[in-house]
């Protein structure tokens, strides 16, 4: 069989460095050398940078020995137990901000748009001042959130360690309703005051391709902050964790548009749908 | 050259660097099966292997924006955390030395740094297993016990009974031929 002998070259000071590294790379990409072999390939891979590559291709063709290693479904446990320790690490990397004296009403809490972004964020200053309108329409939209907690266990059992945490009595329901005719709901926020965790759930959103994405926006006196992107199956549907990094009292509203499949830092197109948050007076 | 990362999956990897922890999920869903089966091989304990998986996809979601999808396969990367993770607890366990020879960061930038082929950054898994069939037993099972254990030369030579120059041997020429093989099946 063919071997890396081949590659020699004639003996220079040069070349037999690169003779010891052609040795000693298969060993160092799959964990076999010594720290103190592995120091000195660092130190060849200087006076051979072209053997470089070869790192690649040895650890590519490793992980082939990976390739015909079983899968094992883990425990249930496993996942609940992965998905409750991001959230706990999540809720300690942006802990919620003390709590701002609450404004009485929406609409004497101005909402300032942000510098440097006047193109979209009149519509979302329009936007906030508009869901005070959603309002009267909120009656029968109030009757169904009801059963949504119920309709999500149903539809999304894989969040049921989510539902628990948000299965409280203070837990806010915040309807969004379509921006085009602001009667048509869209989706729904179930948002826990206590301990800042929400989620949203839609049914009536279409599927979007690929190369878009819904972005969920939580609507405050500094403008629209992202609350994740997130897309719908193809009967509309999507449930989305999320966890605000101040409290609820700090925003107004939430909406969401369209935006690019990665997501942006601010609205890019108007809202397609909108609700308003309570208030706590 | 074999498909490289399906399109949903750069989607849940875009969604991920966007801290979205439902994308987390469902990469989970997708991938749990595979990095379990890693970490058990690796550890070959429930209970260890279970808390690897849960590390390897906290590394996941802490390195997402380090992974390329122009320069390395999704699955490639995520097993390679798996098997790292794994050996890392491994050697803790055993209350042995860190394994110090390749960091992870080494390790994920070896895989994705370029190759002089580019479809070599994107080895077909199916091809390989067929291709390390073909090596002898005795290569394969010293590679194995580097790559699935995380022992160094001399553990592995302690480990066989057989001379340090024999295992390094075997490692080196193991490696070589299936690069041999590989180019050749590529020709």
């Amino acid at each position: 069989m063919m071997n890396d002998d081949q590659s020699r070259q004639p003996t220079t000071p040069h070349n037999a460095a690169c003779d010891e590294l052609r040795d000693l790379l298969p060993a160092y990409v799959i964990g076999a050398t010594t720290a103190e072999e592995a120091a000195r390939v660092h130190e060849l891979l200087a006076i051979c940078p072209e053997l470089e590559s070869d790192i690649a291709t040895y650890a590519g063709l490793s992980e082939g020995f990976a390739a015909d290693v079983q899968a094992i479904q883990p425990a249930a446990h496993v996942r609940g137990g992965l998905l409750a320790r991001l959230a706990e690490e999540e809720a300690a990397a942006y802990p919620a901000q003390p709590q701002a004296p609450a404004a009485p009403t929406l609409v004497t809490k101005a909402i300032k748009p942000k510098r440097g972004r006047r193109s979209s964020s009149w519509w979302w200053i329009a936007a906030a001042a508009a869901v005070v309108l959603l309002l009267a329409t909120n009656a029968l939209w109030l009757a169904r959130v009801g059963d949504v907690q119920s309709q999500l266990t149903t539809l999304q059992q894989e969040q049921q360690e989510l539902l628990t945490v948000l299965a409280d009595p203070d837990v806010a329901r915040i309807a969004l309703h379509s921006t085009a005719d602001q009667t048509t709901p869209l989706a729904t926020v179930l948002w826990n005051p206590h301990n800042n965790e929400a989620i949203l759930y839609t049914d009536a959103l279409p599927a979007l391709d690929s190369d878009h994405a819904y972005q969920l926006w939580v609507i405050g006196a500094q403008g629209p902050v992202s609350a994740g992107i997130f897309h719908t199956s193809a009967s509309g549907t999507s449930f989305h964790a999320f966890a605000p990094r101040e409290d609820m009292d700090a925003y107004q509203a939430v909406g969401i548009s369209v935006e690019p499949a990665s997501g942006s830092d601010q609205p890019t197109t108007n809202p397609l749908a909108l609700g308003e948050l309570p208030t706590t007076t | 050259m074999p498909d490289a990362t399906p399109p949903e999956e750069i989607a849940l990897m875009r969604r991920i660097c966007a801290r979205d922890q439902s994308a987390l999920a469902a990469l989970y869903d997708q991938y749990a099966g595979i990095v379990y089966g890693i970490t058990m091989r690796v550890l070959q304990n429930t209970t260890l292997a279970e808390e690897a998986t849960q590390d390897t996809f906290m590394k996941i979601w802490k390195r997402a924006e380090d992974w390329d999808a122009e320069r390395g396969k999704l699955v490639t990367w995520v097993l390679t955390i798996a098997r790292y993770t794994a050996i890392d607890r491994l050697r803790k366990e055993q209350r042995q030395s860190p394994w110090t020879a390749i960091g992870l960061d080494d390790l994920l930038n070896a895989l994705s740094s370029s190759g002089p082929v580019d479809s070599e950054r994107f080895f077909d898994a199916q091809v390989l297993q067929r291709l390390i069939r073909q090596l002898p037993d005795d290569r394969i099972k010293v590679i194995e016990l580097a790559f699935f254990r995380g022992m160094s030369h001399s553990e592995i030579a302690e480990f066989l009974q057989e001379p340090l120059g024999t295992v390094k041997s075997r490692i080196r020429q193991g490696l070589f031929d299936l690069k041999a093989l590989w180019l050749q099946s590529q020709e």
